[in-house]
Order: structure tokens, then C-alpha cells, then sequence
């Protein structure tokens, strides 16, 4: 397949099933709440490492927030209820409690499959904090020394996607970037997916295993332009370097639109080639072809 | 269709109509409904000798219309469905009841959802004295449920009550919060003497004072100690949840900021007033 004098080859992403949370973040200011975004979705790029993958879903305006305040909407993704219920309730009380003026909300609907975030913070106020009911949900609030610290008791979950992703091949380094970024505008803000790692471009792609017995993964080879000549290589003749966009959703259908968007998006000049990562369908279910996810939007 | 009752013969003696809620009425024929017992004084009595019942468009369980003031425990205790009271309602309106609509369009009188465990009583008017209220010798008012009153309502709103919310878009009486356990009661006008006396949790906010005019300013009792002055964002919640109900406070969600006490001192101080400042 062409697309824009751009191969897309014919392989596939291969996402894999994760448990997510969404949590709606307001503040009294559009900068504090870009602040807190950034230090509540740090460090949770790839859960090979990091507890969680996080990122911003999209800012939200105070019409939308449940106190009338500018907010955003953060998803977090972790490989099973209980290790999500950790990250968030760690995220939320060092990196949202702390900051200054912000309240933090559940943003999906709360079924027996939940998470207690401010039912576990609330310990924080020492005996001073204040439950709230309203609607059937309950809030608390922590005393803190800006005022208070409110916080949804309970945060519902879902079964979400992760590892949504593609390569994209380019002539230079630059050309690449430029395209990754195009890719990175055109999925930014879509709503029920994140990109999680810096900028949502990814620069260390990984296979999994390493040489190294501890090392679950290990840099992605057959993508390193410097490994042409001693690794068996992916790149087509030109490429001077790869960028990965790898994206989480709360379902496989967004995620297949985020990764159409992208894609279209990052076809242009000095682009040799779009291809995908996946682990020949061993790691997981999901299986998202690139030829089929394009498709429906022609050549 | 909706189940229509029209007042044709107004007693100055007040009726008792417990069966006048949305779980006695539904499933039952005119006929049915006409026979059903309400007690007139001491007597016993039958629904058709004071209401006109009949049929008529609509989504609402029933429709109550004519001054109902003399007629007491409309939905009381009612579960379910929506009952419209097109005119006023007397006392006990809604009082005890576990879910489902109440919607005065006049006012309502003394104790209306007194006790209640759950659902939601929209006043169109004024209300009357213990609104969400215990009764007399009841350790516990209000358990949960949202009472809201586009008028006044007069003394001990929400006494002991321990979970819900009242909201009222005039003015109270006097002892609003009286002995309340906790649940929340937004006023848009200012309160009466003695406001949350002897509180022992919760939240009474206050939406009515007017900067520079000392004759609109909340007076407290001393037993209510000053905190501080802040913007507490569960307020704007509330304020935001209001409005889906279409009750608007005086004051839009996120603008200004509250003084807040603690109190009442002579219980554990665990409760709060908020009083708004532009």
C-alpha cells in the first residue's frame, strides 16, 4: 500500500489488554493544571519499568469540569486492577495533593470493578477530613495548607488497549521528527487514548528479551540504523532513523482511529516507510493491521 | 397517561391522605381511587368526597391540583415515580419518603420530607417550618435525598438531619442546622437567629450577605469559631448540581470566595458554615 509516495508495509500492531482509570484534574489556574498533568503522568511511559503508563487525554474546559474550574483528563493504564489502584492512589497523593489549588474527580462510571483513591487518601487529614455525598458519589475533603485537597472516594475502571503503535521510517532524523510530531498533533486531544512517552514519540523501541537474562527487553535492533551492518535489519536502503508512536486506549477502536490519524498525518517528505512493532503475535490479542485500519479512509 | 385529582371541595378541617402517593395510586382504576380511605377530622372518608379523579396526559404518576393546603402527608413515604401537586401542599409532603419525584408547585407546609431516606421534593413556593426536619422526640431528621425551594423556608431547616441536601433560594427562619448530624444546606438569602446550633457535622452555607449593607450580614453564635476565608471547590459542585435541577442560587459555580466556621463548639466543632462573599 501507498499513501502519500509513503510504503506502508504489510504488517500489524500487536496490543495487549490493560486496566485503566480516568481521572479529572482541575485547579484554580490553565497553568497549574498543565503543571499538575505533567507531574501526575511523569515517569509511566512503559510498564516494563514504570508502575503505570499515563498520559493527558485531552485539557477540559470549565464547562465540562464538576467544579467549574479549568481542568484535564488524565488516563492511567496498569496491568491489573491492583497495581492500578497503587499507581493512582500514589500519583494522585504525591503529584495532585500536592499541588497547589487542584481537586481531582473519577472520569469513568464506578461498577464493583473500582479503585478507592480518596477513600485511601483521606487518612491524610488525620481525622479532620470531610466526607461529601452528592448524587451517589461520595467526595472527601482533606484539609491542606492551601485550603482543601477534594477527591472522589471511588474511581471506576475499565478493560482497556495498550501497545497501539507504528514505526515511522525516515530519511533523516529530522525528516522523522517532523513526522512524528505531524502524527503526534493529529492524535493529541482525540479523547479515550494517551500517548505516554516523551512528547508521544518514542525513540528506544523494544524487543522483548534481552541477551541479558534480567532484562526483559532490549533495544529493537533490526530498527537501529546503526546496527545495519551487524544486526539483521528492518530499514529499507535510505533510512537514517525510526521514531515509534505508541498509543493507550480504553478501547481497540480508538485506538485503531488514533493510529489512522497518525498515520496519515506522518506520510510526507522524507518518509521511506510506515511499519509497526508486534512480536509475531505472541505478546497479544490484539492484532491491528495497517493495511485493514486504513482502508476505510483510501490511498 | 397520568392519574388527575382535582380538589372540588377545599375542608377547612384538615385531610390526612397518606394513599395520596404514586405506590398507592398506580395500577388502580378511577373507580378504585375514588374509594380509597383518608381520615377528614376524626372521621373516616373516601378520596372522591373531596377530589374529582379522572385521567390525563402526561408522564407524571399523578396530578394533584387545587390549594391542597389543608391536605396533609401528600407522598409520604412515597418509593418511586413523579407526583405533581399543582397548588400547595400541606403539612408532611414527601415526609419519610425513599425515592421518587415530588414537585409542589405552590408552597408546602410544616415537616414536608420530614425524615426522608431518599428521592427528591421540588417547591415551586415557600416551605414551612422543619423542612427536612425530625419529628418531635426522633433523634434523626433527613437521611439522604435533595429538598429544593425556589422560596423561603421558615425555622429549623433540616433539624438533625444526618445526610441529603436542602437548598433554598430565599431566605430561613431561625435555628436552620439545629442539632444537624451532617448533609449540607445551601441558602441563597441569609438565615434567621442561632444557625447551626448545636451542629455536631455538616455544612450550612450561606449565599446572602450584601458588602457594606449591615443589616444583611450573617450573625453567628459565638460558639462558631472564624477559620479562614478560601474558595472550597466542593461548593461549585454543588452549585453545578443545582442547576441540572434548575434551582439557581444567587451566585454563579466559582466565583468568590466563603468564610468558613467551626462549630458548633458546644458539640465536637466538626461542623461548618460557609458564608459567601463576592
Amino acid at each position: 500500500m501507498i499513501l502519500n509516495e509513503v510504503e506502508i508495509e504489510d504488517t500489524f500492531a500487536e496490543a495487549f489488554p490493560m486496566t485503566a482509570a480516568r481521572c479529572v484534574v482541575t485547579a484554580e489556574t490553565e497553568p497549574w493544571v498543565r503543571t499538575v498533568a505533567q507531574v501526575a503522568t511523569g515517569y509511566a511511559t512503559s510498564v516494563i519499568s514504570c508502575d503505570a503508563e499515563a498520559g493527558i487525554e485531552r485539557m477540559v474546559a470549565p464547562e465540562e469540569t464538576p467544579d467549574g474550574r479549568p481542568g484535564v483528563s488524565l488516563l492511567f493504564f496498569a496491568f491489573n486492577r491492583d497495581a492500578l489502584q497503587k499507581a493512582v492512589m500514589n500519583r494522585v497523593g504525591q503529584c495532585v495533593m500536592t499541588c497547589p489549588t487542584t481537586a481531582c474527580y473519577n472520569g469513568l462510571p464506578v461498577t464493583e470493578k473500582h479503585i478507592q483513591i480518596g477513600g485511601q487518601l483521606r487518612f491524610f487529614g488525620d481525622g479532620y477530613q470531610i466526607s461529601k455525598w452528592l448524587s451517589g458519589r461520595r467526595y472527601w475533603r482533606i484539609p491542606v495548607m492551601d485550603g482543601e485537597f477534594t477527591c472522589e472516594d471511588k474511581f471506576g475502571t475499565q478493560k482497556g488497549v495498550a501497545g497501539g503503535n507504528f514505526l515511522i521510517l525516515g530519511e533523516s532524523q529530522a525528516a522523522a521528527l517532523k513526522a512524528s510530531e505531524a502524527a503526534v498533533a493529529a492524535i493529541s486531544g482525540r479523547g479515550d487514548v494517551i500517548l505516554p512517552f516523551p512528547g508521544g514519540v518514542v525513540r528506544s523501541g523494544s524487543k522483548v528479551g534481552s541477551r541479558y537474562r534480567k532484562l526483559r527487553a532490549s533495544t529493537n535492533d533490526a530498527f537501529c540504523p546503526t546496527l545495519r551492518g551487524l544486526a539483521k535489519s528492518a530499514l529499507p536502503e535510505g533510512t537514517n532513523a525510526v521514531y515509534e508512536i505508541v498509543i493507550d486506549g480504553l478501547a481497540q477502536g480508538p485506538v485503531e482511529e488514533a493510529m489512522r490519524a497518525g498515520i496519515r498525518a506522518s506520510c510526507g517528505p522524507g518518509i521511506l516507510r510506515i511499519s509497526a512493532g508486534n512480536y509475531g503475535g505472541k505478546l497479544g490479542p490484539h492484532l491491528i493491521r495497517l493495511h485493514e485500519i486504513l482502508k476505510s479512509e483510501g490511498r | 397517561m397520568s392519574i388527575l385529582l382535582r380538589l372540588r371541595n377545599a375542608s377547612p378541617i384538615p385531610i390526612e391522605a397518606e394513599c395520596l402517593s404514586p405506590d398507592r395510586l398506580e395500577g388502580l382504576a378511577v373507580k378504585e381511587i375514588e374509594r380509597l380511605e383518608v381520615d377528614h377530622g376524626n372521621e373516616r372518608a373516601r378520596v372522591a368526597d373531596f377530589f374529582e379523579v379522572g385521567l390525563r396526559d402526561g408522564n407524571e404518576a399523578a396530578v394533584i391540583e387545587g390549594d391542597c393546603s389543608r391536605v396533609k402527608h401528600i407522598g409520604a413515604g412515597m418509593t418511586r415515580g413523579l407526583l405533581v401537586v399543582d397548588g400547595n401542599a400541606g403539612m408532611h409532603a414527601g415526609a419519610e419518603m425513599s425515592g421518587g419525584r415530588l414537585e409542589v408547585r405552590g408552597n408546602a407546609g410544616d415537616w414536608t420530607g420530614a425524615e426522608m431516606r431518599a428521592g427528591r421534593i421540588h417547591i415551586r413556593g415557600d416551605a414551612g417550618h422543619l423542612l427536612g426536619g425530625a419529628y418531635r422526640g426522633s433523634r434523626t431528621g433527613m437521611r439522604g435525598g435533595v429538598i429544593l425551594v425556589e422560596g423561603s423556608a421558615r425555622n429549623e431547616v433540616g433539624c438533625s438531619m444526618r445526610r441529603g441536601l436542602i437548598a433554598v433560594r430565599g431566605q430561613v427562619g431561625d435555628f436552620p442546622g439545629v442539632s444537624m448530624h451532617a448533609g449540607n444546606i445551601l441558602v441563597g438569602g441569609l438565615p434567621g437567629v442561632r444557625a447551626g446550633a448545636g451542629m455536631r457535622r455538616g455544612s450550612l452555607i450561606f449565599f446572602g450577605e450584601t458588602p457594606g449593607d449591615s443589616q444583611r450580614q450573617v450573625e453567628l453564635l459565638p460558639t462558631f469559631s472564624y477559620d479562614c476565608t478560601y474558595r472550597p471547590p466542593f461548593v461549585s459542585l454543588y452549585l453545578k448540581k443545582l442547576q441540572s435541577w434548575k434551582l439557581s442560587l444567587p451566585v454563579p459555580a466559582g466565583e468568590g470566595r466563603y468564610r468558613r466556621y467551626s462549630g458548633d463548639l458546644v458539640e465536637s466543632g466538626k461542623g461548618e458554615i460557609l458564608v459567601w462573599q463576592a
